[in-house]
């Protein structure tokens, strides 16, 4: 066992991978670049030493490139974990990921797979609206993508080795305010959860959830950082004698939904967060199935909280009205006890 | 500071094909025209589901390159795929049942036209987003390298995927890591229905690969041999670890675009004189003259083509439709 | 019809008061006399009590505010009518809130998927506003109604050897509120039952019951002349469903099941305890069931969900001695079956006068039953009575 932040994290995992088969690779910009930041949030720092410039591969400023060629890559037998800087950057590759990518096993009747790992950073963190997007709900639309969000350091690690051995595209979405990035890269306002992570081989598997706090009031389930402002909110909220269950999806797609169903069962009430704006975000997608599947265990509407409607604004004060925060997750459960 | 290896200047020889190759050549130009030219008429006659982009006119680039390929190494195509599988060795039973939207289809039923291939003789299944297919191709190539294999990876696409973000980036890439690539440009003059002057403020394709420090040519797209020298040219570069070769091939297509296009954006003379340089034409006559081959041996492999389409569309024919519950599967490998 | 709350004058001296709280929320109900809301005086903090019965509709003060002695602070109405959305102060009302100010005063109650799944289990239908979002009943309200009122709770329908039987859709049983139980006894008390009687020939009966015990074990069961009389009860209700039935005043609610009242002399009176499903137990079965009842009652350990949920009684006073007497329905069934002593008797049989055992038979309907019906109910049942080997073909 050891403490781990999740940036140290996934570095572990990717480095175990790419020791247990030598057809992991990463590609990506900045890197492996020597005396680098190991990438933008120090995921891979440190790797090229160990494995290479030809295994921690540098690329141009190139999106559609980096994407594209690890569809290639992977359809010739590599294993790759791609990554963009910021999550906003896939959209430059959204062809390659949702033309190409998730299309081409069903286009070629199942003849083959593409078994590669696009890593990407979300989060608004005082960068301005195109490096600060949260974007899961782009991609657990696309069917042929698997979407998940490891919030923990033992998620991290154990989502990230799945996604390398998964045959399908995996999109990780990770948290720039999660990351614990230390020195230089230091995030202002990060969380930076640390957490206990075996030293050996083990994976999470993805799509299954995982239930943070148990409880019997209401259901929220939260993803990433509003994983940790809802847990805040739940400890709030028992002050008031209300007791609150809150689950971490870990996978959006697929998803478990039996976990949620389960504890909406129990509950009766659910509210879903997000960082992400709100129409069309993956919520709705939840809120939707448990309003069909479990609509008689209902005793109160289903509610939402995520970012209204507008691009991540830059000033502090309007940032932190964007983001959800600790009061917002508390006033929607107190609207419907 | 460019390495002298990669900057060794390009040169296209004169090999002359083995009598066997040479006939391999004259049947995989005449199956795709007639394979073509068929499914052409079978559209007209309602027994197609979907539209067709058809390869009439370019045959040359497909075979010529396909000729000095292995079965091993994968070539990517585009949304005009028939002529690059057939070069390829896909089965025209596979391409037919496709066509018809079968479960013996090349893809299941599920690709269709523009998706066609077969991973076990080195075709991808197409990718028909323009442009979208190079940076796969360079991708596949970078496969090869990582894994030490002296395979290579070809890419068709035409004249107008040169302008598209990924092709820049892909073909960028491939330069900066010497990737066993082969990039094959099919300029036919027009996107779509867009004349190539409309697009370039240069005068080839080719010219765009020195601003990626790769070398280029343009040569005539219709004449085989050409085709056949140049590409053997660039696999023997790539193979070598030299890195990756644009080559442009000058062609034409003698049909539409698609099924829907009246073709009224081009002049009735310029047809004609392309139909002058046809490709098959050329090379039969090479043949003949040439006393490579005889009429009778040629009437001979014309006639087996004619057999081998008639029993591919007898089996796309006889072949089952998918189970409306195939819909659901292959999104996941399990 | 609805009732003014007024800010009572509590104080020699001061023209206005200070409400403090409301004790009752919007939608509870209320008795005359009750506490309904407490104001503070230069005095003293009083409570108030409410001017009439009825449900607290609206709330025009709040607490903390300063109100004219004599000025209406509240409403209370007899129907639980309520509107269903509260007037919100805040300056910037959210969307959902505007929405909701939007909702017409209806008489509609909302109920949460979860309540009415509860409330269907329970057989239960609840008309009041709840606690919930835009005052749905939500299931913290159905399960506050079944603490206060626990002889709905489920168990009160599980057969002894059956397991737990759920009333088909077809026989749904309903709990009246107040309200509505004060309606059905406004109607039951307009109405007058009817009663039909009729004497029967019982010698056959008698006979054929001397017979049985004969071939009968020392601990074998031996049934009564009345596990005889609730075997035919069950197969006359059979052929005449519609007086095994319940009706609440307005709705006829026939039952598929049987759940037959004993009527059963304890020390607390005569108590009608239910056999649950007397139509799937045999002659034994139903003399167990009856030695059971008779048990319990004697041990004064009768369950009080036993009491309830009964769709017929039969009641047997011929052991007391009585000849024939007028049974009194019990509500809301829509009949009742008594019967007198056997007794012998002078008769007429085929053409000579002998001595026959004969009993009464007294049917007590509700008006709403046919009479030719009732009659022919009862010229069966003396059949069944007479030839009792019709049994045998059921």
């Amino acid at each position: 066992m050891a403490k781990m932040t999740i940036a140290e994290a996934i570095r572990q995992a990717i480095r175990e991978e790419m020791q247990r088969d030598e057809r992991v690779f990463c590609i990506g910009e900045d890197i492996g670049i020597p005396g680098g930041f190991g990438g933008a949030f120090t995921v891979t720092l440190g790797l090229s030493e160990e494995f290479g410039a030809e295994r921690i591969l540098d690329t141009p400023i190139a999106e559609a490139a980096i994407a594209g060629i690890a569809v290639g890559a992977a359809i010739g037998g590599m294993r790759p974990i791609a990554d963009v800087q910021y999550g906003d950057f896939l959209f430059n590759m959204m062809d390659q990921l949702a033309n190409e990518a998730a299309k081409m096993r069903y286009m070629s009747g199942g003849t083959l797979s593409v078994p590669m790992v696009m890593r990407a950073p979300i989060g608004a963190t005082a960068r301005g609206a195109q490096h600060a997007q949260c974007l899961e709900s782009f991609f657990t639309h696309v069917p042929g993508l698997k979407v998940v969000c490891p919030a923990t350091a033992y998620d991290a690690k154990g989502l990230l080795k799945s996604a390398v051995r998964d045959d399908n595209p995996v999109l990780i979405f990770e948290h720039k305010l999660l990351y614990g990035s230390k020195g230089a890269r230091t995030e202002k306002g990060a969380v930076s959860p640390v957490g206990e992570v075996p030293e050996d081989d083990y994976t999470v598997p993805i799509g299954k959830g995982i239930i943070r706090r148990e409880g019997k009031d209401v259901t929220i389930v939260a993803n990433l950082l509003m994983l940790y402002r809802a847990l805040a909110a739940a400890e709030t909220l028992t002050k008031q004698g209300i007791d609150v269950e809150v689950i971490d999806p870990r996978s959006l797609v697929p998803l478990d939904e039996e976990l949620i169903f389960k504890s909406v069962q129990k509950t009766g009430r659910l509210i879903l967060v997000e960082e992400d704006n709100l129409t069309n975000g993956w919520g709705a997608e939840i809120a939707a199935r448990m309003a069909d599947t479990a609509f008689f265990w209902l005793d109160a509407p289903i509610k939402r909280v995520a970012a209204p409607d507008v691009p991540p604004p830059f000033a502090p004060v309007l940032e932190r009205n964007y983001v959800p925060n600790e009061q917002k997750i508390i006033d929607a459960v107190l609207s419907i006890v | 500071m460019s390495d002298t290896k990669q900057n060794k200047k390009f040169e296209i020889g004169t090999e002359m094909p083995s009598k066997e190759l040479l006939l391999w050549i004259y049947r995989k130009l005449v199956l795709i025209r007639r394979f073509e030219e068929t499914v052409n008429d079978l559209y007209m006659q309602g027994r197609i589901p979907s539209t067709l982009h058809l390869y009439i006119g370019q045959e040359a680039v497909a075979v010529g390159v396909s000729a000095v390929l292995r079965r091993e190494d994968y070539v990517m195509s585009t949304h005009r795929p028939h002529g690059h599988a057939l070069a390829k060795g896909v089965s025209a039973k596979l391409i037919m049942a496709e066509l018809y939207g079968k479960a013996t289809g090349a893809c299941k039923g599920k690709g269709g036209s523009m998706h066609v291939g077969d991973m076990s003789v080195g075709m991808l299944p197409a990718i028909a987003i323009v442009g979208g297919n190079i940076p796969i191709a360079a991708g596949l190539a970078l496969a090869h390298k990582m894994q030490h294999k002296d395979l290579v990876s070809v890419c068709y696409f035409g004249d107008g995927a040169s302008n598209e973000g990924d092709w820049h980036e892909a073909v960028n890439c491939a330069a900066i890591w010497h990737l066993p690539l082969i990039l094959v440009c099919e300029n036919n003059l027009y996107a779509a229905s867009t004349p190539f002057k409309k697009a370039f403020n240069v005068e080839n394709v080719a010219q765009r690969a020195s601003a990626y420090g790769i070398p280029g040519v343009a040569i005539d797209g219709n004449d085989v041999l050409a085709v056949y020298r140049t590409a053997l040219k660039a696999v023997e570069r790539a193979r070598n670890g030299e890195g990756t070769t644009l080559i442009e091939c000058l062609t034409y297509r003698q049909c539409g675009h698609s099924r829907s296009d009246p073709r009224t954006y081009r002049s009735k003379e310029e047809e004609e004189i392309w139909k002058a340089k046809d490709p098959i034409l050329r090379f039969k006559t090479f043949l003949l003259s040439e006393k490579e081959a005889n009429e009778d041996e040629l009437l001979r492999l014309e006639q087996s083509i004619e057999e081998e389409i008639k029993e591919a569309i007898a089996f796309a024919d006889a072949s089952p439709e998918p189970e409306p519950n195939e819909v659901y599967t292959d999104v996941f490998k399990e | 019809m609805t009732t003014d709350i007024l800010m009572p004058p509590l104080s020699q001296t001061m023209d206005s008061l200070v409400l403090v709280e409301w004790l009752k929320k919007i939608g509870e109900s209320v008795n005359k006399g009750e506490a309904l809301f407490s104001v503070e005086t230069d005095k003293a903090t009083l409570e108030v009590e409410s001017p009439a019965h009825g449900y607290l509709v609206e709330m025009l003060a709040q607490p903390n505010d300063e109100v004219k002695v004599g000025s209406i602070i509240g409403k209370l109405s007899d129907s639980a009518e309520v509107k269903l959305c509260e007037p919100t102060i805040a300056s910037h009302a959210t969307m959902e809130e505007r929405k909701s100010e939007t909702i017409p005063t209806t008489s509609r109650i909302f109920i949460s998927p979860r309540a009415r799944r509860l409330m269907q289990e329970k057989h239960l239908l609840l008309d009041m506003v709840g606690s919930g979002v835009q005052g749905a009943i939500v299931e913290r309200d159905v399960l506050a109604y079944l603490q206060k009122h626990p002889s709905f709770e489920e168990k009160g329908f599980q057969s002894e050897k059956m397991g737990t039987f759920v009333p088909s859709s077809g026989a749904q049983l309903i709990e009246l509120t107040p309200t509505r139980k004060a309606i059905a006894q406004h109607m039951a008390e307009s109405y007058t039952p009817v009663s039909y009687q009729r004497e029967v020939d019982a010698t056959v009966l008698v006979d054929m019951r001397q017979r049985i015990q004969q071939q009968l074990a020392q601990d074998e069961i031996n049934p009564s002349i009345t596990d005889f009389l609730m075997a035919f009860t069950c197969n006359a209700l059979a052929r005449f469903p519609v007086l095994n039935a319940t009706f609440d005043g307005k709705n006829l609610m026939l039952s598929e099941h049987i759940h037959l009242a004993l009527a059963i002399d304890t020390e607390r009176g005569l108590l009608a305890p239910v056999i649950l499903d007397a139509q799937l137990k045999n002659i034994t079965a139903l003399a167990a069931a009856h030695k059971d009842l008779k048990t319990h009652a004697r041990d004064n350990t009768l369950e009080t969900q036993t009491l309830s949920g009964g769709t017929f009684t039969l009641t047997n006073l011929g052991a007391l001695g009585v000849d024939t007497f007028t049974p009194i329905i019990n509500p809301p069934q829509v009949a009742i079956l008594g019967v007198g002593r056997i007794r012998d008797a002078v008769a007429v049989f085929d053409g000579q006068i002998c001595v026959r055992k004969v009993m009464n038979l007294c049917l007590t309907c509700e008006r709403i039953i046919d009479g030719a019906l009732a009659a022919r109910f009862l010229a069966y049942f003396a059949a069944l009575m007479e030839t009792p080997e019709m049994l045998l073909l059921f």
